[in-house]
């Protein structure tokens, strides 16, 4: 359990010390965090039982014990099952609760509400949720040794699991090199060398702006700077191969092997090189994304990340390579 | 902290240009640009590709 408190706290921190944020001292209280039990600080039940009611209780319990008379409960994820409960058993002191996760929403997809546009919406990401985000959760409930043994014995499987757990960190250049900078810095790995293939190469550059002392050396394939003149948009014959929602094989693997341009042009420029195993494997991947919106959402931040931006003097070398 | 800029001659999707472009603004950057290949360049090319880079990580700085 962690306790921040606002008479204990040096820090800055707006909730413990808000006269240092354009607050006054009254508007300061207390974070209780306790761990769930078997996760994070908390140590490993020693009997099986400890379902989110008799978690609920214990807080409750804790609450009392700390001499907290009045307080409200916040939970996310496992711990919104627990704050749910919380609420259900009404307890004296509680008096509201907050959650950022719907279990039981989720649960019951069918009876909910999809009158007003918000409603349609929430369903929408609930049930891409279901059907295309919750692998990790089967994955951990009912075969935890499986992927226990690649956590432990690679740093690639355990990166690639943390990224996944996260599925919104696919969509934004900022949020990837965020998670990969966290990765860095939990494993302890001091200067890394980054390699970084397309909008991966974006994420890379952004790893190096933002932390460059992580980064020993760094491989940029298919790459541009950030702000540079006509990034912000594909060239019509890119969008019309890959970007529109009926793509054509041909058109598709163009644009990552030349083999296929129309003849004329083949005849000027000959792809001798182009071995037919990495057209043939690009042609069965061809469209398997994770989820059916990933590939639009990606080139859409990836365009936005690399477009010119008018008022950022980073970017002052880039816009006067134009003339 | 030193940099590695690549791309395929005829990648459609992120011209090579922005690669000379790139290691331009990057001080002491190298630059490769393989022949006959687009957005794919680094599988067509894998050999020559991994050679490259890790003679790059392996170099002295």
């Amino acid at each position: 359990m962690a306790r921040l408190g606002h008479r204990a706290a040096g820090g800055r921190r707006p909730v413990t010390d808000p006269a240092a944020h354009g607050g006054t001292a009254e508007d300061a209280f207390d974070l209780v965090l306790p761990s769930l039990p078997g996760y994070g600080f908390s140590g490993e039940p020693a009997e099986t039982g400890w379902d989110p009611g008799r978690i609920a209780r214990t807080w409750v319990e804790l609450m009392d014990r700390l001499g907290y008379t009045r307080y409200v409960a916040q939970g996310g994820d496992q711990g919104a099952a627990v704050t749910d409960a919380m609420g259900r058993q009404a307890p004296a002191g509680l008096a509201g609760i907050h959650l950022n996760f719907l279990r039981e929403a989720l649960g019951n997809v069918g009876g909910l509400p999809a009158d007003s546009g918000e409603e349609r919406a929430a369903l929408a990401a609930m049930n891409t949720f279901r059907t295309s985000g919750s692998g990790y959760f089967l994955e951990q409930a009912t075969r935890p040794q499986t992927i226990g043994y690649a956590l432990l014995d690679s740093p690639v499987a355990l990166a690639a699991w943390m990224l996944d757990h996260d599925t919104d960190s696919y969509y934004t250049i900022e949020q990837m090199a965020r998670d990969a900078i966290a990765f860095i810095t939990a494993k302890e790995l001091g200067e890394a060398d980054l390699l970084g293939f397309s909008i991966g190469s974006f994420v890379a550059q952004q790893i190096a702006l933002v932390r460059p002392a992580i980064v020993r050396r760094l491989v940029l394939a298919s790459s541009a700077p950030q702000g540079a003149a006509g990034r912000h948009g594909w060239a019509p014959e890119v969008i019309g191969a890959i970007g529109t929602p009926k793509t054509s094989p041909e058109a598709y693997l163009d644009v990552f092997s030349p083999g296929q341009r129309p003849a004329a042009e083949q005849a000027r420029k000959p792809c001798g090189a182009c071995p037919q195993g990495l057209r043939t494997g690009m042609r069965q991947r061809r469209g398997r994304h994770a989820k059916p919106n990933m590939m639009g959402l990606l080139l859409g931040d990836s365009q936005s990340w690399a477009a010119p931006a008018a008022d950022c003097p980073r970017h002052a070398g880039v816009r006067d390579e134009r003339r | 902290m030193q940099a590695f800029v690549t791309n395929g001659d005829s990648d459609p999707m992120i011209l090579p240009r922005y690669s000379y472009l790139l290691v331009g603004l990057i001080p002491r950057a190298q630059v490769k640009i393989y022949p006959d290949s687009a957005h794919g360049f680094l599988f067509q090319h894998h050999a020559a590709f991994a050679g490259d880079v890790e003679a790059f990580l392996t170099s002295a700085s």
